[in-house]
């Protein structure tokens, strides 16, 4: 009844399957758009486990009798007074916090922006440079958890023949990365330790930023 | 680097030879049991996966929607959420459909959330410049065509048409996956070739 062939439609069909071409950029954006959601998940795991188990574990409090009874004069200060600040205060306050919230949330994503606004100091923070040598490359970047898997946060500058260079500041900790060749291709660090095998793809590298010294 | 025999060892049991020039190629292992070594822990296998089944996803998506940015955005999400889901795939389907299947219900809302900001759909994009790139002259101009006609058609014809003709499916198929039943498919299929004969008869004859 619907016998719908014939060379016209065929023409179109074979038009439309064949000559779509196979973008190999765009399939690393895929699989780099999976990491950065594998790695968010993992990390909402990881909070709430250790929420749920700071809350779970049982503690000792051990207070004086004279703590105690200054902790309670406290609280009763603190009931006194709260009616006084909800009319009075609190109205101030919200002033005070909207531009606070506001700027937060105008703040572009990723980790990068709030290691560069701790400058390295508050947190200890320390700066950390990556070099790949890759004279073939037409761009390099960097990759991490310490930027959600984000290559275009962190590209790499070509400093001289075929070195490629970037200065990150990085928070003490073990931190997993890769570099990004020419927006497809993903390696690892070949001077450094590879990551355990979480990762997807080619292995991905280690390092590890020490605390204050 | 002591870490080098563990990677071939993990890139063996994957079914994968490495290739310097294009990444690696995968030898001999289905689908079927690459998601099974994702669900074990094996997460590399799903790049595999990806790697198998980008570009027709990203053809449709893009044949669908008509423009660039949301078809990427559209395939990725649909990766994704092949990803987060993927405990809840079974076997006895192909996982060719089931992604399919994921893809046309995004580009489904895709197209619902693009109606609701009152935007016209277009073909505006990518896949013309690549083919002007790449074909002689009047090769771009009859895809341009084409992708003008496809812009045309309702989208119900639009998607029914495409998954008959160019993705290939059976009716059945086409029906298990979108919901709607094989007579109502035929129909929309029919629609659908008729409007393009007609907006695409006379280019063809010169051509």
């Amino acid at each position: 009844m619907f016998d719908e062939r014939d060379d016209l439609i065929d023409d179109i069909a074979r038009e439309l399957r064949d000559a779509f071409p196979d973008d190999a950029a765009a399939r690393a954006r895929v699989m780099a758009a999976v990491r950065r959601d594998r790695a968010r998940a993992t990390a909402r795991t990881r909070a709430w486990t250790r929420w749920w188990g700071a809350l779970r574990a049982p503690r000792t409090i051990r207070v004086s009798p004279l703590a105690a009874l200054a902790a309670a004069a406290a609280a009763g200060v603190v009931v006194a007074i709260a009616p006084l600040r909800r009319d009075g205060h609190a109205a101030r306050g919200e002033a005070r916090g909207a531009p606070v919230l506001a700027g937060a949330e105008g703040a572009a994503p990723g980790r990068t922006q709030r290691f560069v606004a701790a400058n390295g100091a508050e947190d200890g923070a320390r700066l950390v440079q990556f070099v790949l040598v890759a004279p073939g490359a037409r761009r390099v970047a960097l990759a991490g958890d310490f930027n959600g898997w984000n290559a275009s946060t962190m590209p790499l500058a070509h400093t001289r023949s075929g070195v490629w260079s970037t200065t990150v500041p990085l928070a003490p900790g073990r931190h997993v990365y890769a570099f990004v060749v020419d927006d497809s291709t993903w390696m690892p660090d070949p001077t450094a330790a590879r990551a355990p095998r979480d990762d997807f793809g080619n292995p991905n590298s280690v390092i590890v930023v020490g605390g204050d010294t | 680097m002591s870490s080098r025999p563990d990677n071939a060892v993990r890139l063996e049991r994957l079914g994968v030879t490495p290739r310097p020039d294009r990444g690696f190629i995968v030898v001999d292992m289905t689908d079927a049991a690459l998601v099974q070594r994702v669900l074990a822990g094996e997460a590399d296998a799903f790049g595999i996966l990806v790697e198998r089944h980008h570009r027709r996803c990203s053809r449709y998506a893009r044949q669908m929607l008509g423009n660039r940015e949301d078809a990427e955005e559209v395939v990725q999400d649909t990766f994704i959420r092949a990803f987060r889901s993927l405990a809840r795939y079974e076997d006895r389907e192909r996982f060719g459909a089931w992604i399919l299947r994921i893809l046309v219900n995004r580009c489904r809302t895709a197209m619902a959330r693009r109606r609701r900001r009152d935007r016209t759909f277009v073909y505006r994009d990518g896949a013309i410049e690549v083919a002007s790139r790449e074909h002689p002259a009047d090769g771009v101009a009859w895809r341009e065509e084409i992708a003008r006609a496809l812009a045309l058609l309702d989208p119900n014809h639009r998607e029914a048409f495409l998954l008959k003709h160019v993705e290939e499916l059976s009716y059945e198929e086409m029906s298990a996956l979108t919901g709607v039943g094989v007579s109502a498919l035929k129909m929309r299929v029919k629609r659908a070739c008729d409007r393009l004969r007609e907006l695409l008869e006379e280019v063809h004859d010169v051509r």
